[in-house]
């Protein structure tokens, strides 16, 4: 379920990626993308951490 | 079973919210109507629409008085600008001391496009046709060249900024 949520919200993270890039300031005059990248990445590292990412998978 | 249910739940929230949010921030940007209007928000000096004024040492802006204090000169705005519109109707307030107030418009060739704030309660309209807009805002300063250390001038919150085609 985290996974599932990690996945959406990185999808959606670079759909507003995209769009900030395209449009310069249409995402970043409401949402900081550069703070949730690091929480995306932070959230990966846990993941990490507790062998949850397929990486780890055997 | 139910178990079944709180991640088919989860997993349609999730992508709900992601349509919701992306669909919110594309509506905020497209300005399809004739006219795009902002109103002032001096007290806050970044948000969604204005950044400024600044230099923020040169400006204060006291919690009772609703208007915000310019110590020194010039200073800068960027207004933000979604898309392209021809042009920008300035209206609002000053309180002065008798100082020269010049409100410029950055262009293209790096000049500015110079209207003169004469009165207290103002209007003014900028041709947008040859801004500069960088990263869809457009750059305004503000000029008083004859302010003084014992001036006393006040930016009014009550300007509005009216875009239209």
């Amino acid at each position: 379920m985290l996974k599932d949520f990690w996945n959406t919200a990185f999808i959606t993270w670079l759909i507003l990626t995209l769009l900030e890039l395209f449009n310069p300031g249409w995402v970043q005059r409401f949402i900081n993308l550069e703070y949730w990248f690091y929480a995306l990445f932070f959230m990966f590292i846990i993941f990490l951490l507790s062998g949850q990412t397929r990486f780890h998978h055997h | 079973m139910p178990k079944d249910l709180v991640f088919k739940f989860f997993f349609y929230a999730w992508r709900g919210l992601a349509l919701i949010l992306i669909f919110y921030v594309i509506s905020q940007n497209m300005a399809v109507g004739r006219i795009l209007e902002y109103r002032s928000d001096w007290g806050q000096n970044v948000n969604p629409n204005f950044i400024g004024w600044y230099p923020e040492a040169r400006v204060s802006y006291p919690e009772d008085s609703s208007a915000l204090q310019v110590r020194a000169e010039p200073l800068y705005l960027q207004v933000y600008e979604p898309v392209d519109f021809p042009r920008l109707a300035i209206s609002g307030s000053v309180r002065t001391s008798g100082e020269n107030i010049n409100l410029g418009l950055r262009q293209q060739d790096g000049s500015w496009q110079w209207q003169v704030v004469s009165a207290e309660n103002f209007n003014l309209t900028f041709d947008l046709s040859q801004a500069s807009r960088q990263r869809n805002k457009l750059e305004f300063i503000l000029s008083v060249p004859d302010l003084q250390a014992t001036s006393t001038l006040w930016l009014a919150d009550d300007w509005q900024f009216i875009f239209s085609r």
